[in-house]
């Protein structure tokens, strides 16, 4: 067994003896039921409430009365909080993995005495990384099975093959994207001389991310990021909204998350319509950058690690 | 020294300890940072809607058809406020939660606690000094954030902001404080109860993302006319009387849904600032006693949750035995 698989399964140990794998597991299954009865309930609710509209109009006597906006929906429509819930607790969550994984080590003075040990800081970085990347997956792969498996046993919602298709592009998106985190989090774990400040930093970044950039380019409030009708519309007309697309735009990778995910889970008639090569054509640039942004991230952690010597990088808080 | 000037002897130590603390500095820049920014892309927003409206206008006056139908957007410059307060509800709870982590962490992790227990300080005192200190710090805060506020509206909105405003942004801002003291209550409590530090730190997290970001997130995803672009009943032209109308049949699903928004005191905090700042149309231009009476529940909220977290941590703080180093 090489020394990179060793490492690797002695991580995903770790994450298990630390509760954390059961804790992101747990929360990602929860995230996904309550997405779904919130799907339902609002759905059923509106159109009965638009059934409700119909009548009170027909009443007073009005024509052309719209049809229900949401009938065109698919059932696949009720998952769509799950995007709001891995894009706001899961990249959290991904940040604390890699920051745990790295500190670990840092505090303990375990990684001085690996380091003297044949093993080159490059196996070590290689090693924690199949381990983080094998518990995500192994997280998202639970979580794509729970959401298949729990439309089955609801009545009316049964997700055709299709959907199941989009739902898993949506799950393979965002293993890229809390794994974009993960590195983040472990890259901080690297360079910074405090635990505390390692971990604020990477929560300062992901708050960026998730809430300035978005803001700028789509000129919505906090909020109405949170909110999937609303997180992918487009934003206002005018010289600066255009700048900040044109310029930030590229760049928002949480943005790019938010509506390349919406347009999979069919957020609107429009991307319902589209069918999933469109949608994949249409988003090859977002997908680019995300994937752009975890090789440089990996790239910046494998320097920085590279660099270290025997005793330097344990922390004595 | 008497107990007041102990009291004192420690918040100030407290307060110019934070003052030196580059997490709390990036945390505090950063949230000046962002509350500028969404003054900013609010501005903005508002003179795309003015461009909007005055294409629509042309158009409508050229091909010779009725414009009274076209409301024209009114600038109210308080409204401009909206991303800043619902930043201030998110990021401005993180800072909380730094600085209540960071006052307990620093006597835990440097086993300074042991050293100032043998001095003639009771702990009662010493926790009373932490809490003034930071409530102190959090006024600073809340001050340099306000007046940040006033100055960027006024230049942005291209304003001179009035007496009454002003006074509306004060009480924005003294409620601001309190519910910040809620998360910097929490935060320290935790850090107090739990052995481990890191671990203090991520459940002052995961209480975060729930009270200020799942809740108020599932109450307005569940909100009827939040499940179509634009709304349910603007699409369908049905003006708010009638709105209201409909949705008396509805009033159990209207019930369960403010329930779970009760729930999170950012909500509440929030409800009373849009209030305050007439972010929310239905309030604008009201008076204070007509907003205070109908606001009255999020006042109490808000406060009792401040006082109950602030006086549960000092009861811990006296009773724990936390003599321990960090682990």
């Amino acid at each position: 067994m090489s020394s990179i698989t060793t490492i690797a399964i002695q991580e995903v140990k770790v994450l298990f003896r630390e509760r954390v794998f059961f804790l992101l597991l747990g929360i990602f299954i929860v995230m996904t039921l309550v997405s779904l009865s919130i799907g339902l309930i609002a759905t059923t609710t509106t159109t009965s409430i638009y059934n409700a509209s119909v009548e009170f109009l027909q009443k007073s006597g009005a024509n052309n009365i719209p049809s229900n906006p949401l009938s065109a929906l698919p059932a696949l429509t009720n998952f769509r909080n799950v995007i709001v819930y891995i894009f706001l607790i899961g990249s959290l969550l991904a940040i604390v993995m890699g920051h745990r994984s790295f500190i670990r080590e840092r505090k303990s003075g375990v990684l001085s005495l690996l380091l003297t040990r044949p093993i080159s800081p490059k196996t070590l970085f290689l090693g924690k990384m199949f381990g983080i990347c094998l518990a995500l997956l192994s997280i998202i792969g639970v979580t794509f099975a729970v959401s298949v498996v729990s439309s089955l046993l609801l009545p009316f919602q049964h997700l055709v093959l299709d959907d199941i298709l989009r739902l898993f592009i949506f799950y393979a998106l965002s293993f890229f994207y809390l794994l974009f985190f993960a590195v983040l989090g472990l890259l901080f774990a690297i360079k910074t001389r405090s635990e505390s400040l390692a971990l604020f930093i990477p929560v300062c970044i992901w708050v960026g991310i998730s809430f300035v950039l978005p803001g700028l380019v789509s000129g919505q409030t906090p909020t109405a990021l949170l909110n999937p009708v609303t997180m992918s519309q487009i934003a206002p007309a005018g010289t600066f909204f255009a700048l900040m697309q044109q310029y930030l735009g590229p760049i928002s990778i949480g943005w790019h998350y938010t509506s390349f995910s919406s347009q999979l889970l069919g957020n609107s008639l429009q991307a319902v319509q589209t069918n999933i090569g469109g949608i994949l054509w249409e988003n090859i640039n977002k997908t680019a950058t995300l994937l752009f942004a975890v090789v440089i991230c990996l790239g910046l952690c494998f320097y920085l690690i590279r660099s270290y010597t025997v005793g330097e990088g344990d922390i004595y808080e | 020294m008497s107990n007041i000037a102990k009291i004192w002897a420690v918040a100030t130590k407290e307060y110019t300890d934070a003052l030196k603390n580059k997490v709390f500095l990036v945390f505090l820049f950063f949230l000046l940072f962002l509350i500028s920014v969404s003054i900013v892309v609010a501005s903005f927003d508002f003179e795309s809607k003015v461009a909007v409206y005055q294409n629509a206008l042309i158009k409508l006056k050229q091909s010779g058809q009725v414009v009274e139908n076209l409301s024209e957007p009114q600038f109210f410059p308080l409204q401009l406020l909206r991303g800043a307060i619902e930043y201030l509800e998110i990021i401005g709870a993180i800072l909380a939660i730094v600085l209540g982590y960071l006052s307990i962490a620093r006597e835990k992790g440097n086993n300074t606690l042991q050293l100032i227990l043998t001095r003639p300080i009771s702990r009662l005192s010493f926790y009373i000094g932490k809490f003034l200190g930071n409530a102190l710090l959090l006024i600073s805060v809340s001050g340099i954030v306000f007046v940040g506020i006033t100055f960027v509206v006024e230049v942005i909105g291209k304003t001179i902001l009035t007496g009454p405003q002003l006074f509306r942004i004060l009480l924005t801002g003294g409620f601001t404080i309190i519910y910040l003291l809620i998360f910097f209550s929490i935060s320290a409590l935790l850090s107090i109860l739990m052995k481990s530090l890191p671990n203090a730190l991520i459940v002052s997290f995961v209480i975060w993302i729930l009270f200020v970001l799942i809740i108020p997130q599932i109450g307005d995803t569940m909100d009827p006319d939040n499940q179509v672009p634009g709304g349910l009943f603007n699409s369908l032209h049905i003006e708010k009387a009638n709105q209201l109308l409909i949705l008396e049949k509805f009033s159990r699903y209207e019930k369960t849904r403010d329930s779970l928004e009760q729930t999170s005191l950012a909500k509440h905090y929030e409800r009373l600032a849009f209030a305050l700042l007439g972010i929310k149309d239905t309030y604008n231009g009201k008076s204070l006693g007509f907003i205070f009476h109908d606001k009255i529940g999020d006042v109490w909220w808000i406060s009792l949750a401040s006082i109950f977290f602030g006086i549960a941590g000092g009861a811990v703080f006296v009773k724990k035995q936390m003599l321990w180093k960090e682990e």
